[in-house]
């Protein structure tokens, strides 16, 4: 293996981790801080991958009336299941809905897009940093929005007046009662905001990745690994768990390719089991 | 609702009564033969497939509390030592099993110890990872399983629709005999004690982990029983019939729709896997969508009205009317 075959996979491996890891911080944000694991999340996600494709390629819809309306309707979605849906806490009811309301989605993403696989099908231009090593210029893009969305969140939860109210409630529910916050609205508004990470990182993967009805199903548990190996609730951590998995992932297909899947999914039980004691019931914000 | 006017004592014999007729008028139904009727054999046979899951499931997710999400694990290891057995090695069926058996409990036992370790969420997280494992390693082992080809059972090694309807009767009735035995056994008596308050349960000197293994290993066995079986009538194992989240999830949901830990549950939940496969078959053709919308309404419905599930609604109102007349 030449140095620059080594250079490009790392390079591309970094920079679709940022992706995973921008895909997946969305599921770690309601699974760590808010507590719902969400078995509909791949849905909802290729829902937003569909939505985008059929806005842009068959209603002629131009890309920044989709940038700002898709993310609006999905924080509208995600406020509404969470307090309409999923008051409840325990974690059979949580499966029960979430898997209801995935198979709802599932079933409009057939009746109203058909589940034919889509494409934007760009052939996405090559940035070379020297002859032999290059980067996908759509890669590098993804790589900053994804870095731009989870810093800004992060110093969203940390600095704006909401987002302590969100982490105030995430840390303590009943103190930050007593303190006037109206928690089922703040825990709304945070799912919300969840799901409007899922909105952004679908804009962006249907400009790289074609999208099927199957891919959810794919997608829900890249995002419960990444989410795992952060340590769940921790936002920068599973930007860069994202990326090593991306760039662990590269690795693994050019060598490997067949037990790619196994040996990632190895990785996941090993350190689910090992650092239990460290990601479970933690709340990191 | 109807029960509310019956006593506990007349509820309950009305109940044991409905199961022995619904057992009765299953096992005399291919004795009229009719296209309708083997429709409906086809269909009750659905059933009992997911009702005989659904109740391997409860022993270890309902009555131990381990929210397993990763039974099609077990499943598909009985479905291919079966399949692979057979078809490639010419054992003898019983041999076949065993191996299942063992395989089931060893991955049981890997993870019931898993679950002292871990709880709720991350260790239904663990289920998935372990199942996703397996078929990947299914579609991939090729001189084994054939990959994603998968593996065709000879005529002689498969049985007919009509033996597989009363093959799965008997599996049944033989897994609601197991699992009352479970229950009211100290084992299922231990393991809704860990399932209910483990702090608890440990300060008063249980050990979970003993009882948390057997209820897993009962549950894993059983489960690869029926893989076994499932595979013996279908002729043919692939690493996504069997390896598949939607049956661990169709095992759960059934049990969840039922009520979860509750003895009868799996069997009142069945009605769910009729009305889905009526609508799919009703539907299915013209709208594909609509299926899943309906099925996913029903869930996202008993979420929330019926939280517990509707033997726990049953049950609840025993209580009351026990506790109102003394």
């Amino acid at each position: 293996m030449t140095f620059d075959v080594f250079a490009t996979l790392l390079l591309s491996g970094i920079f679709t981790g940022a992706l995973y890891g921008l895909f997946a911080s969305g599921l770690t944000f309601q699974l760590g801080s808010l507590s719902i694991a969400n078995f509909g999340y791949g849905s909802w996600l290729i829902l937003a991958m569909y939505t985008t494709y059929f806005a842009l390629q068959v209603w002629g819809v131009p890309l920044v009336a989709v940038i700002v309306v898709l993310p609006l309707a999905y924080f509208a979605a995600g406020y509404l299941i969470r307090n309409i849906l999923l008051r409840q806490e325990t974690l059979a009811v949580q499966i029960l809905t979430t898997l209801g309301i995935a198979m709802i989605v599932d079933g409009v993403i057939i009746m109203a897009y058909s589940p034919a696989p889509r494409t934007l099908g760009i052939v996405e231009p090559l940035f070379y940093i020297t002859p032999g090593i290059h980067v996908g210029q759509l890669r590098f893009l993804a790589f900053v929005v994804a870095a731009v969305a989870l810093i800004a969140f992060q110093v969203f939860l940390r600095r704006s007046y909401l987002g302590k109210m969100i982490r105030a409630v995430v840390e303590e529910r009943e103190t930050a009662q007593l303190m006037g916050i109206n928690s089922d609205r703040v825990l709304g508004i945070a799912f919300g905001l969840s799901f409007v990470l899922i909105a952004i990182a679908a804009m962006l993967m249907i400009h790289l990745f074609p999208v099927t009805t199957s891919a959810g199903a794919v997608y829900q548990l890249m995002s419960f690994l990444i989410a795992t190996i952060a340590g769940l609730g921790n936002m920068r951590g599973a930007f860069l768990a994202g990326i090593a998995i991306g760039v662990l992932n590269a690795f693994l297909l050019y060598f490997a390719a067949s037990y790619a899947t196994v040996v990632l999914f190895t990785v996941f039980v090993v350190v689910l089991v090992l650092f239990s004691n460290r990601t479970a019931g933690i709340k990191h914000i | 609702m109807s029960f509310r006017f019956l006593s506990p004592a007349a509820l309950r014999t009305t109940g044991y009564a409905g199961v022995a007729a619904l057992v009765a008028a299953v096992a005399i139904l291919p004795f009229f033969p009719s296209p309708s009727v083997t429709y409906a054999m086809g269909l009750i046979l659905q059933i009992m497939l997911f009702v005989y899951l659904a109740q391997a499931w409860n022993i270890a997710g309902g009555f131990a509390g381990l929210f397993s999400l990763g039974h099609s694990a077990f499943f598909g290891l009985g479905a291919y030592s079966y399949a692979i057995g057979v078809a490639k090695y010419g054992l003898d069926p019983t041999i076949c099993f065993l191996i299942g058996s063992v395989l089931a409990a060893g991955l049981g036992v890997v993870t019931a110890v898993i679950s002292t370790r871990l709880s709720g969420m991350f260790f239904a997280m663990v289920t998935l990872g372990l199942n996703e494992i397996l078929l990947n390693l299914a579609s991939q082992l090729t001189w084994l399983t054939n990959g994603d080809a998968g593996t065709y059972l000879r005529k002689q090694f498969t049985v007919s629709a009509g033996t597989a309807y009363y093959l799965f009767l008997a599996l049944c009735i033989a897994i609601f005999v197991l699992a009352a035995l479970v229950r009211h056994s100290k084992l299922g008596t231990m393991c809704v004690a860990v399932k209910e308050n483990e702090a608890f349960a440990r300060a008063l000197g249980v050990n979970p982990a003993p009882w948390k293994i057997a209820a897993v290993v009962i549950s894993a066995i059983a489960t690869a029983i029926g893989g076994g079986f499932f595979a013996m009538y279908q002729g043919i194992v692939m690493p996504t019939m069997v390896f598949t989240f939607s049956i661990s999830i169709k095992m759960l949901i059934v049990t969840m729709i039922g009520g979860v830990g509750t003895l009868w549950g799996p069997l009142v939940g069945a009605f769910l896997v009729l009305f889905d496969e009526l609508v799919r078959a009703s539907l299915g053709a013209t709208f594909g969508g609509v299926s899943l919308i309906a099925y996913g309404a029903i869930l996202v419905f008993s979420a929330l009205f019926l939280p517990k599930g509707i033997m726990e609604a049953v049950r609840r109102h025993l209580l009351d009317r026990s506790a109102r007349h003394g």
